[in-house]
């Protein structure tokens, strides 16, 4: 799973240097069966019912130190899919922005897939850490290639902040080896072992600082809002819907599953974080008024969500079954709907070159099909019962509120989103008709396109069963069976 | 190890005959190619070296050379590096008349080097090293009506005076005491000496280390090592810079090691492992602090190899302690690596301008070069899939294990300092546009060859470190 893309990556390359359409092809074609291939690895996951890690390959990497070790479980498996059909999605939807280079831009592409897959299935500490760090140089890359005006300084702020979260990861991981009993960097035998509480925090501490940064929580987020702004709209969307995963997946699996002692006895210090950044992403976003930026820290306003519903639901016994499994939900919903709202971004700042939205207005008129898209897309931005995203929201808040009844706050932070994503819409599609414009809709291929992302929203709405089941069973491991 | 020696000599001696007596010009390719080739037995000779030779990485015989694993792996290296030089000046001297002695003298520094790396006596240390050096002088000089070639090899040519001052007399204090001028009997009787002498073999030691300081370019003896790489042609100091600096620590790892873990020198009291590890952390932050400010490439890479040799110390500040093992890896390996990465990283500038701000855009002017020289700089700040990331993971193990945590998180810290300065390249390189003033430079190809195998060798080393690392593993018994 991991070679595929991996070798798709250089055949790209390749392929594009004789015609550079190529390329393109190959990234589609490549994720596209990247895609099949995640969904038939998540399928074992959920039709087994346990909880352990499947499709288990173990080869030794550096001997007695580093194996590589990979496996899947119920709580990497969705993220898997999101990895791969994100990155379709993405190859898909590049072709209205990435002009040159066009060769090097679609094996990055690949290149990053393999190593986000990589994260999300090692079973190694320091594999997990080579591919984490894999994944730095195709985003700094893409970021400061095909970027926006501003795109230098964003690609090296993107890449020191997350560089720096990295190292001292490591350095956990490293002091991690050496305080348990027998020392490995396996993490099923990490599992079985025991740590003294007061290295457990320490290292927990490090590695949150490193994950934290992607996810990313307040105050290490300020590299997310300029490097969104920057980057292309088909990075933009690997960024929010990809990278922002690989923090959530981390503090699941280390935070959270790892370092349990620390994730129950610490729990409150986690949750106000995550409040923290949650109402910071909202009420941040309500000033905005580049609709880039908006979306941006939408996406830190809902990861926000992530990291608060995950560790509420390990404080309190019972409520994990909402708390963990809707952060995971959480994380899914959001990299399809916060992808269709950079993909809209996109559209916006091509046909009305510019993306201020109080600049902008009558979209209904210029553009009805763009303008039914972005109603739809904003609705699954702010949660709407449309789509699942509000389950996901309202299983982390009601987990919340299950630790303490002064929680209830936290629902103001959908409130507060959906009045600025109401307020956009008010401003730039439910507005007066300006003379200036002349029709230019998307085309109707292009308007599918964009529906796709709201597929599986409004599927696991109804049925949320095929995300959950799986999840179920890593959160039943995780809060001991409850 | 005889063997080595004399492929690389017999040329080393021939090639400047030649030059002498050959009439027309234009045949200055021929004596590349002999020094090539005589480079690439000598590497395929060195595994039979080994093999041939004791089994174990600590030997003391009590002849002048012991070819073991260390001096392995330094040999390797530095013909590694050498060869790289040596490919990379092909088109640089193709129309040099002194073509033949320069490539004669990098014969006659790699012999120098190997030489350091193996030998187990104080004066056949001190001959040896002089045969290192020397050679780099004239070759440092050698654009002689270049102002700034000749002050390089100026300070760097007082600097090593120093460095060979400081081990002379170190080694003079040693015969006093020992009657020989051997490492064995060097610490047979230091473990044996009376409470009285321990201050003249302290002193011994500490004269002998800084004269290798200065060669590592170790802070605070590191001053010599921008102006010297920034003076001088771009092959020559990757010879210096990922080259001839290690053998100081080759040395220092055969002396020190043994010398300071005896009995007598625990029961001394001194944390001398504290004292290595506080001058790796100032090495490490200082060069790194310092290469943020550069202007130059040259003089920026300089600088990243002084803190890279600040994290090979590391290696040493674990000696002693359960990180022993680990630290050795680590050192090895890092070594090896870093000679490479350097090595193309220095060679590249050969294509391309010495000054940052015109290194704007080159991706489109020399695409290959652009690639090569970004994943050198990549690899030396450590990223995965690249192999710098693996010997800086062992050496950051082995800190953590020894109980120096602290040194540990310095050194991660100056990792994503350094990641500023290597990513600045890389922007330069990759995201600015190209300005007007720049000049087209032909990529000259056997540069890209050089660059193409250290690239290749930075990603295979990176995904598969085993064949590498294994050797090292086994020898050490883990």
């Amino acid at each position: 799973m991991i070679f595929l893309p991996a070798a798709g990556g250089i055949a790209a390359y390749l392929l594009g240097r004789v015609k550079e359409e190529y390329s393109r092809y190959t990234a589609i074609a490549v994720s596209l069966a990247e895609v099949l291939l995640t969904l038939i690895a998540f399928a074992e996951v959920a039709s087994s019912g346990i909880y352990s890690f499947m499709l288990q390959e173990d080869y030794t990497w550096v001997k007695g130190f580093v194996d590589f070790h990979l496996g899947l479980d119920g709580l990497g498996a969705p993220l898997l899919i999101i990895a791969s059909s994100l990155t379709f999605l993405a190859a898909y939807g590049s072709s209205l922005e990435i002009q040159e280079r066009k060769a090097s831009y679609y094996s990055l592409l690949l290149l990053f897939l393999a190593a986000s897959v990589g994260v999300f299935t090692s079973l190694n500490l320091i594999l997990f850490y080579f591919f984490w760090d894999a994944t730095l140089l195709p985003m700094f890359f893409f970021i400061g290639i095909w970027g926006g005006p501003n795109r230098k300084y964003a690609a090296s702020k993107f890449l020191l902040f997350t560089y720096g979260g990295s190292v001292a990861m490591l350095l956990g991981f490293i002091i991690l080896y050496f305080s348990v009993p027998s020392p490995s960097f396996d993490f099923i035998s990490l599992m079985n072992q025991q740590v003294q509480p007061s290295i457990q925090l320490l290292v927990s501490l490090l590695t949150f600082i490193g994950f934290g940064v992607k996810l990313p929580v307040f105050p290490i987020h300020t590299w997310l809002p300029d490097a969104h702004v920057e980057a292309p709209t088909p990075i933009s969307v690997l960024l929010a819907g990809l990278l922002l995963k690989l923090g959530g997946y981390g503090i699941l699996r280390f935070n959270l599953q790892l370092f349990s002692y620390t994730a129950i006895h610490y729990a409150l210090f986690f949750m106000a974080v995550g409040l923290v950044t949650m109402f910071y992403g909202a009420i941040v976003a309500l000033r905005q008024s580049d609709m880039k930026r908006m979306v941006a820290l939408t996406s830190i306003n809902h990861m926000g969500f992530v990291l608060f519903g995950a560790f509420a639901g390990i404080a309190v016994a019972g409520s994990a079954a909402f708390g963990i499994a809707g952060s995971i939900f959480q994380m899914f919903n959001h990299a399809f709907a916060i992808g269709l709202m950079f993909t809209l971004t996109g559209v916006v700042k091509h046909t009305f070159n510019t993306r201020d939205m109080t600049v902008i207005k009558g979209m209904r008129f210029a553009m009805p099909r763009a303008s039914i898209i972005l109603i739809l897309g904003a609705l699954a931005a702010m949660a709407a019962p449309l789509y699942s995203s509000f389950l996901s929201e309202f299983m982390v808040i009601y987990s919340g509120i299950l630790y303490s009844s002064w929680l209830w706050i936290a629902v103001l932070v959908p409130g507060i989103t959906a009045a600025y994503m109401l307020w956009m819409l008010k401003r730039m599609v439910l507005s007066e008709r300006d003379p200036a414009l002349s029709y230019s809709d998307v085309s109707r291929s292009f308007a599918f396109y964009m529906f796709l992302f709201l597929v599986p929203l409004v599927i696991l709405l109804v049925a949320p069963g095929l995300i959950l089941s799986p999840v179920m069973t890593f959160v039943r491991s995780v809060s001991g069976g409850a | 190890m005889l063997l080595i020696i004399l492929t690389l000599a017999l040329p080393a001696i021939l090639l400047p005959l030649y030059g002498a007596v050959k009439k027309e010009n234009g045949k200055e390719r021929l004596s590349a190619y002999v020094a090539i080739a005589s480079l690439l037995i000598a590497l395929l000779e060195a595994p039979f070296e080994l093999f041939l030779g004791p089994k174990g990485i600590w030997y003391y015989p009590t002849s002048l050379v012991s070819f073991d694993l260390i001096s392995f792996f330094f040999s390797v290296t530095i013909i590694i590096v050498s060869l790289m030089a040596a490919v990379g000046s092909i088109t640089t001297m193709q129309s040099d008349r002194n073509a033949s002695v320069y490539y004669s003298l990098i014969l006659f520094t790699v012999i120098g080097m190997i030489l350091v790396s193996s030998t187990t006596d104080l004066l056949f240390l001190l001959v040896s090293w002089e045969l290192m050096t020397v050679p780099t002088f004239v070759l440092v000089a050698l654009k002689k009506r270049d102002r700034l070639s000749s002050e390089a090899a100026m300070k760097y040519f007082l600097a090593a005076a120093l460095s060979a001052a400081l081990i002379l007399f170190g080694l003079s204090l040693a015969y006093g005491l020992t009657d020989s001028t051997s490492f064995y009997s060097l610490i047979y009787a230091f473990e044996h000496s009376s409470q009285s002498q321990l201050p003249v073999f302290l002193l011994t030691a500490s004269l002998l280390a800084s004269g290798f300081a200065v060669k590592m370019a170790i802070a605070p003896f590191h001053f010599w090592l921008p102006d010297a790489l920034q003076g001088t042609f771009p092959q020559i100091g990757a010879l210096l810079a990922a080259g001839s600096k290690k053998a100081g620590f080759a040395a220092a790892l055969r002396i020190f090691v043994a010398l300071l873990t005896t009995q007598q020198f625990i029961a001394f009291g001194l944390s001398w492992q504290l004292a290595l590890g506080i001058v790796a952390a100032i090495t490490i932050t200082w060069g790194n602090l310092a290469a943020l400010t550069q202007k130059k490439v040259s003089r920026m890479l300089a600088y990243s190899s002084i803190a890279q040799a600040g994290y090979i110390t590391i290696g040493l500040a674990v000696q002693g302690t359960a990180g022993a093992a680990l630290g050795i890896v680590g050192l090895l390996l890092h070594v090896l690596f870093h000679g490479v990465m350097k090595g193309s990283a220095f060679i590249s500038i050969a294509n391309m301008d010495d000054d940052v701000g015109l290194l704007n855009g080159l991706y489109k002017r020399s695409p290959g070069t652009a690639l090569g020289f970004t994943i050198s700089l990549f690899a030396l700040a450590g990223m995965p899939p690249l192999n710098g990331f693996w010997s800086k993971l062992f050496l950051f193990v082995a800190a953590v294990q020894a109980n120096m945590t602290w040194l540990a998180a310095i050194a991660l810290v100056n990792s994503a300092i350094a990641l500023a300065y290597y990513s600045y390249l890389a922007k330069r390189v990759y995201f600015e546009q190209p300005e007007q003033q720049s000049v087209q430079k032909e990529e000259k190809l056997d540069v890209l060859l050089v660059l193409a195998f250290a690239a290749i060798f930075i990603i295979i080393t990176g995904l598969f470190p085993a064949p590498v690392l294994n050797p090292i593993l086994s020898f050490l018994g883990l």
